[in-house]
């Protein structure tokens, strides 16, 4: 899916709204929260790029929303297989039309149905191509698609060089979607795809309210959802905000806190001094905090330590005249020590990775990139002589986002490469808007940092969604036949099993364009505070830098 | 010197002056100990590469954090920082920066506050009024809290090429801030000495406002400045490392002692002590001998103290 998840984040810290935690039973310490109690969690977040569902396609709006929004489906967290939410049944029998229905009696925040009409409702407004949605992309699968979505405008006319504008399209309803009866909606597909009830789950598929069509600014600051968590007071994109736990959620699983405070962090700064006071209640500590606080025993009790099938990438922008050659980013991926790397950021951080979709997913850890994701400087160097060598004193420009320790990776990173292949980078470091749009808009000039979390258990999101698309529209400007064809031919697959074969075979096909390097799959290294109980991380749900279930999470008393 | 009466040849008392106070200096065992450190820093700003034979810029990850099991020996003398790279070669690199941006910063405060003092001083009325009052609000402004307001304004830049670029920002901000001691030093001594007879001999024999000052004036005014400068190296260094720690100072990837420390100190609670020590006593040992040179300096300059 579209979603581009910081899964190395951790942003840093602007807000004032803190603190409600160890206090009890004293009135006037309520920072101004409107559900009053203690049982407030406090979280850290980055800059958020949008809470309309559709719209963000990050981790930071994406770990607001999947709070504030119940989706169709709920990943388990142990299997990754979607469970109805919102929905009563998915159904379909051909794997080309699908009827959902939707549970009865179940609201949004200010009190309208959801039903039918409210996921039509946000589906046609994502996939309207001049609203400029971030998960356009999602629905090409769904009938209808194309009529919404003309080829955009010359580039040269547009007013913002980032935001493509188009003619005006008059439709602007997806055909293929039909609300049968007001709880029951059917969705045609192009063509059969056997794992559409598993994207379901995602930021893209949630409802929208009428009210927040009719007023999208305000919805941005005060979004309206059907989940467990609602905001009373508007959202701050540089302070944060507060949600509260609704009291009439009509769920199964209705939140045991009050609430939760997002505090956010920009900047390259992180949470963990706020996590040692005890202003944040899950952190994850850059490579120089972590040593020490391994080395304290009562912290490490309350450390969360799994895998997470989270990668990140050094993407080479294929749209870029100077990254054509297919040796010369292959040797940038060789030039780099990527053990060494990990040794610099920190030992439990991450592994190395070898193959474009790990290891923990489904048909992944296939090692598809082989030789040339071992550090070999030598054969590095050779490559990069076939390559036609460096341009004499022109800089690598390496580009990635500000946040929390992306600079020190991406400096050891950079240290590598420049030490392998004899060549001087440079950092270019970037606000996450600002390079959300400089990606999407492909206004990058260097090899630049991609990371990818995935939406459901299958090797298929880890190809097609960052790949597919055409040149245009990915970020690295990819666009290749024999792949395309190939991930054409798994989608129709008759079994599940072939279809992974499948798509595996795609990843060796990319493996030969080679349009991003693959470096790290993370680990997750959350420690979180000693008033949490039941800290789960959802390997599917969580957001970089410090998440958890807040669905689940419980206070001590 | 308001003794004198009779115009004595100007240029002997001053070979005196300074030769007395070079004889006085060369006695002190501190003096000889601060000099000593001080060659030691310039050299290492001059010539880095007669210290250490590391490219500062070549860090190889798996050699992060290296701790140094024995003194100048083998490949890395000092360890390795946190992304592998030589820390001998860092501190030894990242010395020009700091000692380029303290010297920079003292050349411009003293050039800007003694022509400010030294007119102030001389024309009086209105134009000290105005000098005066500028330069009172400047000093209530403490130089620390000055520097950060300014270098606020100069976040978000980007990574910076060459050597001037890297110390431009601090050291406008720091210059801004610093030269008003050195007003007030040149202002108070030309008041004291425009009045001699050697000044007014020289006024009714005709010569210009600007000959009067520059020559007459401020080979007088200087000897309480010079006292000074030593002390300033030591405090823009001391607060060039502040600003790094702070973040707005010198930026990353270049170095300076102040970029060190502030590293430095995110490792030293994880057991990597060295990498903030050294620095920090490099950092004391420097400020150090410039202030006893500075006090010594003074001392010997001044008749009174003799």
């Amino acid at each position: 899916m579209r979603r581009m998840r910081m899964a190395v984040a951790a942003l840093a810290a602007a807000g004032t709204v803190v603190a409600t935690a160890a206090c009890t039973g004293d009135e006037s310490d309520v920072d101004g929260e409107g559900g009053g109690g203690d049982a407030f969690i406090n979280m850290q977040i980055g800059e958020v790029y949008s809470l309309i569902p559709g719209s963000s396609g990050e981790s930071e709006g994406y770990r607001v929303m999947k709070n504030v929004y119940d989706g169709l489906v709920y990943y388990n967290i142990d299997t990754g297989e979607p469970e109805n939410l919102v929905a009563e049944s998915i159904t379909s029998d051909d794997n080309q039309t699908w009827t959902i229905k939707i549970k009865d009696g179940l609201t949004f925040h200010n009190g309208e149905p959801v039903d039918a009409d409210s996921f039509i409702r946000s589906w046609d407004r994502t996939a309207y191509a001049p609203n400029v949605a971030r998960l356009n992309y999602f629905f090409a699968t769904i009938e209808g698609y194309a009529d919404m979505n003309p080829d955009p405008l010359p580039a040269d006319t547009w007013a913002d060089p980032e935001v493509p504008e188009y003619d005006t399209v008059e439709t602007t309803h997806l055909s293929g979607l039909t609300a049968i009866d007001p709880l029951t909606l059917e969705v045609k597909l192009t063509a059969p795809f056997i794992g559409f009830p598993t994207m379901l789950g995602y930021e893209a598929f949630y409802p929208i309210a009428e009210e927040c069509l009719n007023d999208l600014e305000a919805c941005e600051a005060k979004p309206i959802g059907n989940g467990p968590f609602m905001f009373e007071e508007p959202y701050n994109v540089e302070s944060g905000g507060t949600a509260v736990t609704w009291e009439d959620y009509p769920g199964d699983k209705k939140p045991s806190i009050d609430g939760v405070n997002w505090k956010v962090y920009l900047e390259g700064q992180d949470c963990w001094a706020d996590f040692q006071t005890g202003d944040i209640d899950v952190c994850r500590p850059t490579a120089p905090d972590y040593e020490s606080a391994m080395a304290d025993e009562e912290l490490t009790s309350r450390l969360v330590q799994q895998s997470d099938p989270s990668i990140t990438m050094l993407a080479f922008p294929l749209y870029d005249e100077r990254y054509q050659n297919v040796d010369l980013r292959r040797a940038i991926s060789m030039a780099i020590d990527r053990e060494g790397v990990i040794n610099v950021i920190g030992p439990d951080r991450f592994d190395p990775l070898d193959s474009w979709v790990p290891e923990s997913i489904l048909g992944g850890g296939r090692g598809a990139c082989g030789e040339y994701c071992t550090y070999d400087p030598e054969g590095a160097k050779a490559l990069l002589e076939a390559a036609g060598g460096w341009p004499e004193g022109e800089k690598l420009q390496i580009w990635v986002n500000d946040a929390n320790d992306n600079t020190a990776i991406f400096r050891a990173i950079g240290d590598s490469i420049a030490e392998s292949l004899g060549i001087e980078y440079e950092l270019v470091t970037v606000a996450w808007p600002d390079y959300l749009d400089a990606r999407d808009g492909h206004a990058i000039e260097g090899p630049f940092r991609d990371g990818w979390g995935p939406d459901y258990n299958l090797n298929e999101n880890y190809l097609e969604p960052i790949y597919g698309g055409g040149a245009s529209v990915n970020n690295t400007g990819f666009e290749d036949e024999a792949y395309n064809a190939k991930i054409a031919e798994a989608g129709a697959a008759a079994s599940l099993d072939e279809a992974i074969e499948l798509y595996a075979e795609a990843e060796a096909l990319l493996a030969e364009v080679f349009p991003s390097a693959p470096l790290f799959a993370s680990k997750i290294n959350y420690f979180y505070s000693e008033r949490l109980d039941n800290v789960l991380v959802h390997p599917i749900y969580n957001g970089p830098g410090g998440d958890c279930e807040l669905r689940d999470v419980t206070i001590k008393s | 010197m308001t003794e004198l009466t009779v115009p004595v040849s100007q240029t002997q008392r001053q070979a005196s002056l300074w030769a007395d106070a070079f004889h006085s200096l060369r006695k002190r065992p501190d003096v000889i100990f601060a000099v000593l450190v001080m060659l030691f820093v310039f050299a290492m700003a001059a010539f880095p590469a007669l210290f250490t034979d590391q490219d500062p810029t070549v860090c190889r990850g798996r050699e992060a954090r290296l701790q140094p099991e024995t003194w100048f020996v083998g490949e890395h003398p000092l360890g390795t920082d946190g992304f592998g790279c030589d820390f001998a070669a860092a501190i030894v690199y990242g010395t020009r920066p700091t000692i380029v941006l303290a010297l920079t910063v003292m050349v411009v405060s003293v050039a800007v506050g003694l022509v400010l003092g030294i007119t102030a001083g001389y024309y009086g009325r209105w134009v000290d009024a105005l000098i005066s009052r500028a330069l009172d609000v400047f000093i209530v402004i403490p130089m620390l809290l000055g520097a950060i307001l300014l270098l606020s304004l100069f976040r978000g830049r980007s990574a910076p090429d060459s050597m001037l670029e890297t110390i431009a920002p601090p050291a406008i901000a720091l210059c801004l801030f610093g030269w008003m001691e050195f007003c007030r030093y040149a202002r108070a001594s030309t008041i004291e000495t425009k009045n001699l007879d050697y000044v007014m001999a020289a006024k009714c024999l005709g010569a210009k406002d600007r000959r009067i000052m520059f020559r007459h004036i401020l080979p007088n005014a200087i000897a309480p400045v010079t006292a000074v400068v030593p002390t300033t190296i030591g405090g823009v260094i001391v607060t060039e490392a502040a600003l790094a720690v702070l973040g707005i100072g010198v930026q990353p990837p270049a170095t300076s002692w102040g970029v060190l420390l502030s590293d430095g100190t995110e490792w030293a609670g994880g057991g990597y002590l060295y990498l903030f020590g050294i620095p920090l006593v490099l950092l004391i040992l420097t400020v150090f001998a410039f202030a006893t040179f500075g006090d010594a300096l003074r001392d010997a300059l001044d008749p009174k103290l003799r």
